[in-house]
This record gives structure tokens, sequence and C-alpha cells, in this order.
């Protein structure tokens, strides 16, 4: 523990300490008082009488009480401040700016041993942070999740707010999205105001340097024994209506052992499927499940006890509606044909982000495609979620670019593939194509060739376990964004990845925007648990955003009428299991940068000190303490001298 | 009842501040001199009381003393026979026409008592030991006005002188139950200051009067010696006056153990003198301080015990009624 010294050039009052020595040094004029009778009374023992001008300091009571008392005054006046201290009496040096991120994520769901959610305790160390407002203080609350919300309070009344507002505030879950946080809280610092970062969280969020005074809760500690198993994905393959569609889910067993873990797939109240899957610790499994035709929803779930029931079981929804139709990313620096084939799909909602855009993969966590538009993902940023790449760059141990062919001829084409289903490529002219150099398991679908050199056109594979098609070809420089092959070939790639009909499933805590036709007054929310929230359509809007929690399963959604009659209904699926949120024992942590805060840009200005508890105040009482006792005891001794000179002289 | 009276026409605006002492020994010493008076019931007291001179009579105006002394007078004694030289107006024809002798009526005198009261008026008796206390000079001023009060009532003659560097002609005689208020605002009158022996003020004041009398001194004897004590009241004895030494002094000059201060040593200045001396509060210096003064009373008290010269010790602590009262009787100054 650090003491600081906020004005060293109070230690100058020092000199008030030599003063006072000096002044009980001289001998002073002893007090005069009238007494008729002098002859009866003896002189003063010699070693008492005048004698020289200076003598010894006399080490009485009072001298020693007046040294104290000037030094306590003198030292705080060289104000000396330490780091926050819980329950130090003292006054912080200035008023600072309280930020508070609070993980949402889903891992808070876990749950100790003892039942309590990560996402309570974690409050309630906010609660414990807030107790330390004072006035003047600012404080921001960030919740750190999918979809990070934030919370303002700069005087009591707003504080009492917060804090009512913290207390019915479910637990949102999701993936802390980096960038949308970084922004929020580095927009949300109060200018004059000193920022001081609290972080609440179970390890799955750091603050990079903010350059002040932060720090970080830690909750969720220990963790609990029973580990974790979440089914963190679901893939369906087939096409709908086709005998072989099936759902591939991904197991993460995060559990210290090696154990086989049955599970089980529902539809209804009947199980289609059961099986176990063996899996040793921290490793991912498959469950294959055939799905039968006609099934609406298929829920598979993990039958284990752990700390995150949440994200035992998922849910697969098959069959579209208007509502809840396909989420597609594309990342494209241009706009373009695919892009245009993209957003003629029925009920496709598409969402542009640049290449150069980071994290994408926490975008795309909810999206049911991915597009890559001459561009690829980074290597630690691959999506968990089918993708489309057109004219990709390369991807190490997936493909690498080995040159261009000006003009190649189509060459072999699988007509029976699902893609290429309805799709003529005859008469098609690529141009310039890169020639990429595959791994083996990749499966072409169709090839060129220039001479003798061959080349693929369009190949799957998988990629971070996740299915993939790729164009080689550049649509903007081949005439078959011109022909109606291309839309189709689109649809078809799209239907084949995103499919079967199923519908993506969102993270908790997503806030799912969905388009709504004229005429929708009121929209009706119902939870998985029966709960049910109306959200009122603002006159001529056409979209409208659903509030969506930590709860998962099926949200039911019906749109209303003027006359509140149901014009359209879907659903929204919100399973809990992630890859990272899931991994309760080694959660991957999202680093908070606080680039704004850290170069000194925002804070009006405020120094480390101003996060220091400042000292002088008790310093300030204990000097006034003393110099009481002081007064007191000179009264006491004085007081008969007062009252003979009081009464009795001429 | 009169006294009462005449008080209240002299003093129109008086509190009956008699039986009250003053907030502040400042009150106490500028107060009005009707503070001083007696108020009714303290009267009804003292009516009891009257003088005790225990003297021979002394010529003078007719008084309510009786008189060892034979004379012309309205109240007959006894029959002695002429001698040439006798008053011829005194003989007693009818005596004469019996036994065919001259013969003189003599007649016991009722005779007036002289009452001088020396006020010892130097600095030091305008001292207290406390706020809450009166000075000396102020308790000798009540005293006073008591005794006189009691002396006036009987047709005594008082005068009033105070004692100290500054000749003082003295205040009377005064004669006459209400002349007691003209004795209050003379006291009041009596300013402390200055310093001076009272056993010389004793010897000037006798020296000065052609008539001796009862001689009632009231001092806090500073710096008064058992020899000088005893020359005076030898002196004054021979001259025929019966001496009274009322000693006023405060509780803190007997005993100023409880005397404390924030020095450790510190000053006394005698008011007189304006000397100063240093001194400390250790206990062993208290001691000698008591022990010293101890042993000077003891031989004052010594002194006058052997002149039959009562030496009555009145602390300001006191009151008037009763206390002082009783002290005075017991020394028999006064008899009821």
């Amino acid at each position: 523990m650090t003491l600081s010294w906020l004005f060293p050039l109070g230690a100058i009052g020092l000199v008030a300490l030599g003063a006072i020595v000096v002044l009980h040094m001289r001998h002073r004029m002893p007090g005069v008082l009238t007494f008729p009778q002098l002859a009866f009374w003896p002189r003063v023992p010699s070693e008492s009488r005048e004698s020289p001008r200076w003598r010894k300091p006399p080490i009485t009571l009072p001298f020693m009480l007046q040294l104290l008392a000037a030094l306590a005054l003198v030292l705080a006046f060289m104000r000396p401040a330490m780091p926050d201290v819980a329950g130090f009496i003292g006054q912080r040096a200035g008023a600072v700016q309280h930020v508070i991120v609070l993980d949402g994520s889903t891992s808070m769901l876990a749950r100790d041993d003892n039942g309590r959610m990560r996402w309570d305790e974690a409050r309630a160390e906010v609660e414990a942070i807030l107790g330390d407002w004072q006035q003047g203080d600012g404080v921001t609350l960030v919740i750190a999740s999918g979809d990070p919300t934030w919370k303002r309070a700069v005087d009591e009344a707003q504080l009492d707010e917060l804090r009512a507002w913290l207390a019915q505030l479910p637990a949102p879950g999701g993936e802390p999205d980096q960038q949308r946080l970084s922004a929020l809280i580095n927009g949300a610092l109060l200018p004059d105001l000193a920022p001081r970062f609290s972080l609440v969280t179970d390890g799955g969020i750091s603050l990079g340097d903010p350059g002040v005074d932060a720090r970080t809760v830690q909750v969720g500690q220990p963790p609990s024994p029973k580990g974790n198993v979440a089914i963190v994905d679901t893939v369906v393959t087939g096409a709908a209506g086709s005998d072989d569609r099936s759902i591939r889910a991904t197991v993460l067993h995060d559990r210290s052992t090696t154990e086989t873990l049955p599970w089980v797939a529902r539809s209804g109240d009947s199980d289609i499927a059961t099986g176990t899957v063996t899996l040793g610790p921290g490793e991912l499994g498959a469950i294959d499940v055939n799905v039968p035709e006609g099934l609406a929803q298929v829920t598979i779930s993990m039958v284990v006890d752990d700390a995150l029931p949440e994200d035992d079981q998922a849910i697969v929804a098959f069959g579209g509606d208007a509502l809840t139709g396909l989420s597609i990313i594309l990342v494209s620096d241009l706009p373009g044909p695919v892009q245009h084939a993209l957003e003629v799909l029925p009920g496709a909602r598409v969402e542009v982000y640049p290449s150069t855009t980071p994290g994408i993969r926490q975008i795309a966590a909810s999206a049911d495609l991915v597009v890559f538009d001459a561009t690829a993902p980074a290597p630690d940023d691959i999506p968990n979620a089918p993708m489309l790449l057109v004219q990709p760059t390369g991807i190490d141990n997936a493909w690498q670019v080995g040159g261009v062919v000006p003009d190649p001829e189509i060459g072999d084409v699988r007509l029976d593939d699902p893609v290429m289903r309805d799709v003529s490529l005859e008469g098609v002219v690529f141009g310039e194509t890169s020639v990429y150099i595959l791994s083996p398991d990749v499966e072409v679908i169709a090839a060129g060739g220039d001479g003798d050199t061959t080349l693929p056109l369009i190949w799957r594979g998988i990629l971070n376990d996740q299915p993939y098609v790729a164009y080689a070809f550049d649509p903007a420089r081949s005439n078959i964004a011109d022909r109606v092959s291309f839309p189709v070939l689109v649809a078809q790639t799209v239907k084949s990845l995103a499919g079967g009909g199923a519908r993506g499933a969102v993270s908790p805590g997503t806030i799912t925007t969905i388009d709504v036709p004229a005429g929708t007054r009121t929209v009706e929310v119902t939870d998985p648990t029966g709960h049910r929230a109306v959200v009122r359509v603002p006159d001529a809007a056409r979209a409208v955003t659903l509030p969506v929690s930590a709860v998962p399963g099926r949200w039911s959604i019906s749109l209303l009428d003027a006359d509140e009659v149901e014009i359209g209904h879907g659903a929204i699926i919100v399973n809990a299991g992630d890859r990272h949120e899931s991994r309760l024992s080694r959660p991957e942590i999202v680093e908070l940068p606080m680039a704004t805060a850290a170069d000194g840009s925002s804070g009006g200005g405020a120094t480390d000190t101003d996060a220091l508890i400042e000292l002088w105040p008790v310093l300030v009482l204990a000097g006034i303490a003393v110099i009481c006792l002081e007064w007191w005891v000179w009264l006491g001794r004085s007081v008969v001298t007062r009252r003979l000179s009081g009464g009795g002289h001429a | 009842m009169k006294i009462a009276e005449l008080a209240r026409r002299a003093f129109p605006n008086r509190a009956d501040q008699s039986s009250s002492r003053p907030e502040s020994g400042e009150s106490a010493r500028t107060g009005p001199a009707s503070g001083l008076l007696p108020d009714e019931a303290a009267i009804g007291r003292l009516r009891q009381f009257s003088m005790n001179h225990g003297l021979r009579p002394v010529d003078g105006l007719v008084g309510e003393h009786r008189s060892r002394r034979r004379g012309a007078a309205p109240e007959f004694s006894d029959y002695s026979p002429y001698t040439p030289g006798d008053d011829v107006r005194r003989i007693d024809w009818n005596a004469y026409a019996r036994f065919d002798t001259l013969y003189v009526r003599e007649s016991e005198i009722t005779t007036e008592l002289d009452v001088h009261f020396l006020i010892d008026t130097s600095a030091s008796m305008d001292w207290s030991g406390a706020s809450s206390r009166r000075p000396k000079i102020d308790m000798a001023r009540r005293i006073v006005t008591t005794l006189s009060w009691i002396a006036l009532s009987r047709s005594d003659r008082v005068t009033v002188t105070g004692a100290s560097d500054a000749p003082d002609a003295g205040f009377g005689p005064l004669q006459g139950r209400g002349m007691v208020v003209q004795v209050a605002t003379r006291l009041m009158q009596l300013a402390p200051g200055g310093s001076g022996s009272i056993t010389a003020s004793m010897r000037r004041y006798a020296r000065r009067r052609s008539r001796s009398g009862f001689l009632i001194v009231l001092t806090d004897l500073v710096g008064v010696t058992a020899e000088e004590l005893d020359r005076t009241l030898s002196v004054l004895a021979n001259e025929r006056w019966r001496v009274v030494l009322v000693h006023v002094e405060d509780p803190v000059e007997i005993d100023p153990a409880g005397l404390s201060t924030s020095q450790e040593v510190f000053e006394l200045e005698d008011p007189e003198s304006r000397i100063r001396q240093r001194v400390n509060l250790h206990p062993d210096t208290v001691r000698q301080y008591r022990g010293g003064r101890d042993a000077w009373m003891s031989r004052l008290e010594s002194t006058a015990r052997r002149r039959t010269v009562p030496l009555i010790r009145i602390s300001t602590a006191a009151r008037v009624d009763p206390d002082v009262l009783l002290a005075l009787e017991q020394a028999q100054v006064i008899v009821s």
C-alpha cells in the first residue's frame, strides 16, 4: 500500500513544530497574581528560579499534545493519499467516473454448487461498487453481452434508477461483442471526470490497459466441479423433403475426465433418436440425428447434470417463415452481383460488413450464412456458421491461390449436386479466374480448364467444422452475372449450406430485428416459459426489434393488426450453447481495449491521483481532537488561576 | 422601623440587597450604600443588642448607659454633704429644713458611649480570593454598618474613620438612629488604596482624640507584627481606650491549597507595595505558607489576649447575620 503526497510542499509546515519547541524552550514571563500576604510564601526552589533565557524543552503533556496536533495538521496540509481501501475512512481526491463493465455473457448463467448463478453474484459485486459512489461522481454500467447495453447515473436519483434497473435485469447472455463494447465504453466516458474502471466477470473478459485505475472482480470462483457439457452447434444437412436430411450437433465436453454421455433427440413428446457420445476432457464430439420428414422442430438434449444447464440442449426448427428468414452476413468491400443475388432470396436479411471488419466470427454468431466476396476470413476469425466464399483469398491448410487463368472453359460439372440443380453453365464466360490449390478432402463440384491446366470453379468442403462452398471465379468479370443461372446458383448454394429449411438459432441476449408487414400494430413475443411481452409497432414502421433474453428455447412471435387479428407469426430459436461461452473451465478471454481512456483524450485531464483516497480529513479531525484535548488539559490547570485573577484586585 | 423608613427615603431605588450577596466583587465594591443597611428582618434581631463598652462612664450627653459618675440629673441617686464648690442649685432645701444640714442631691447620670470605627482602607483590603466573594473592605463596611445601627439606636455616638496613608478626618460623631444612613454613605465613600500600618493609624487616631472611647478596628492586619501590636495596644490602654480588633480575612488567605495555575512558577504581587515574589504551588510551599501564617496569627492573638483586647476573626465567606453577630456577642462587643 503506497502512500502518496499530493502537496509535498506542505512539509514546509513542519517548521511549526520547531517553532513550538522553541516557544517552549523560552522561559515565559510568569503570570502575576495579586495576593495580600507575601510574607509567608517561601521562595521557589532554586531549580525553578529564573535562570537562563533558554531551557530544555519541558516534556509535559500540553507540549507533547501541541506537537502532535501540529504534526497532524502539517501532514494533512501535505495531502497524503493512498489507493482506495475498502472501508477506509477518507475522501477521494476528486470526483470520478465509475465505468463498471458487468460481464453478461452466457457463461455468467453458470451456477455454483449452491445453485447461485454467477450473474447474481456479479450483480451483488456491482452493488458493492456502487456503494463507493459520492457526490459528483458519475457511474456508467455497461452490460457486456452479445448485445451490449449501458446505463448512466450522475446523481442519487439516477443511481437509484440504475440500481432498480440492475436488480430486475436478467442475465442477457451471448458472447461479448468486443468491438461494440469498446466503442460503447469509450464513448460513454464523461468529460471532466477521471475514469475508474471496474470489471466484474467470471474471467471471460479482460480490460486492456486503460492507463487509469482499473480493477477486476472475479466471480464464479472456484468453478463448479460439475463442469459443463454443451451442445454448441447444430448443422442441418440434406435438402428439405429429402430422405437424407440430418442434424449434426457438436457437443463440448468441458469436464476433467473422459465420459460417455447419453443424449436424446425429441420432437414434441416423442423421442426420435437416442444415443451416447464418448468424449475426453475438453473434447468436441458430434451427434448425428436423422430427421424424419414432416417434423417442425427437433430438440437435442444431453442427459447430464452440470453447471450450465441452459446449454445442455439445442433446438432445431424447420420450415422457414417470412418473419425469421435467413440471416446472411456478407463480407464485401464492393456491392456486386453476389449481394444482388443474396438480397433477392425470399425472406433473406443481408447485412454487409467491410472485409476489414474484425470479429466477424462474433458478428456472425447468430447468422445462418456468412458470405465472403473477394476476401476470406482470418484463420482466427472463421465464423461458426456455413460459408459461401466467392473468389476467396488463400487460407492455410484449406487452399492456396496458385495463379490465374485468363478465361477457363467449362470442364467437369456434377449436375446431380444440389448446388448445380437447375443451373446451366453453358455459354458462360468466366473471365480471369484464380487457380486454387485445394486440400484433398474437398469436393469439386464444377471444374474448368485452360489447355493443360485444370482448375476448380466450384467446390465444397469443411472449414472450422462448418460446411462451405467456394466459387473460384469473379462474377463481376464473368457474364454469369447477366444470366439467370447465377441467382439460381446462389440460391441453390445457400439452400445447401444454410439449409434444409432449418432456421438459425440465435444466442441468448440477442436483440433480433424482424421485418413486419404494413398494418402491423403490435407484436406479441412469448418466451419459452410462456411469459408474453407486447411490442407496439410505430406507425409506418416496417421493422421491429424484439427483446430476447437469456432464456433458451423457442420464442413465438405473433403479428397483430389494429383489430388484434393475427396477420403473421413465426418463431426465434435461442440456443445457449457456444464454443467459447460454454467452456467454463478455460473461457476465451475477450479483451476490451480502452484506447480512448488510455491516451487521456477523455476524462477531462484527470490524473491517476484522482483515484486515490485522500487522508487529510482524517488527519484534520485527529488534529482538532488533539487540540481539544490540549485545551481541556490547559483549562483544567488554569481554572483557579483565572478565579484569582478575576477578583479582589484594586 | 424608623431606620428602614429613612433608608427608603434616602435611597428610594434601593432594592432589598442587605441579605443578598453581589454577583461579583466589582459590584460589591461599587454598590450603593443602601446595600449595607440592615433590612427589616435584621433590624428585628438587632434590637436586642447594645454595645458593651465595659468602660467607666464618661462625661457627656445624656445617654442610655448607666454611669458610675454621680451628678446633676433628673434621676435621684443619693445625698451627699455640701462642700464648698458644689453647685448650689443642687442643694436640697427640703432636706436642709428637715435636718438643718446642707445636702446636695446627687443623681445617676445615664451617659452616651463614644464608639469609634477605624477601618483599614489599605489596598490589601480591596481584595478577594474569588470573584464570587466580596472583598474584605466590603465585609468591614457591613460590620461597621451593623454595629453603627446598634450603637446609634442606643443613642451612642459613632465616628467612622478610614485608616490608610492619606489622613482621614473621620466622620462624626453622629448620634441618633437616623444617622445610620449617613454612616453607610460615608462607608461607601471610603476608597481603598495605598499602604500604611494600621497600628500607626490606631496610635495616630488615639492621639488626635481628646476623649477616649470604644475603638473598633477593622483590618486584615497585613504587615502587623506582634511587637508592634503590643506596643500600640499598650499606648491605647494607657489612654483609656477600649479596643476591639476585627480581623477580616479571605479563605484563600487562610488556605491557598486549591490555588492552581498553568504555570509551574508564577509571581504574587503585594497590592500595597507592588513588590512581587516568585512562588510555586508545590505542596511543601503551601504547607510552609500555612505554617507561617498560623504562627503569625497565633502571636497576634496571644498579644491581644494579654492586652485583654478581643481579636475577632471574620471570614469574608461568613454571613453578617448571624455569623458575625454571634462572633461579636461571644467576644462581648455587643450584649443582648
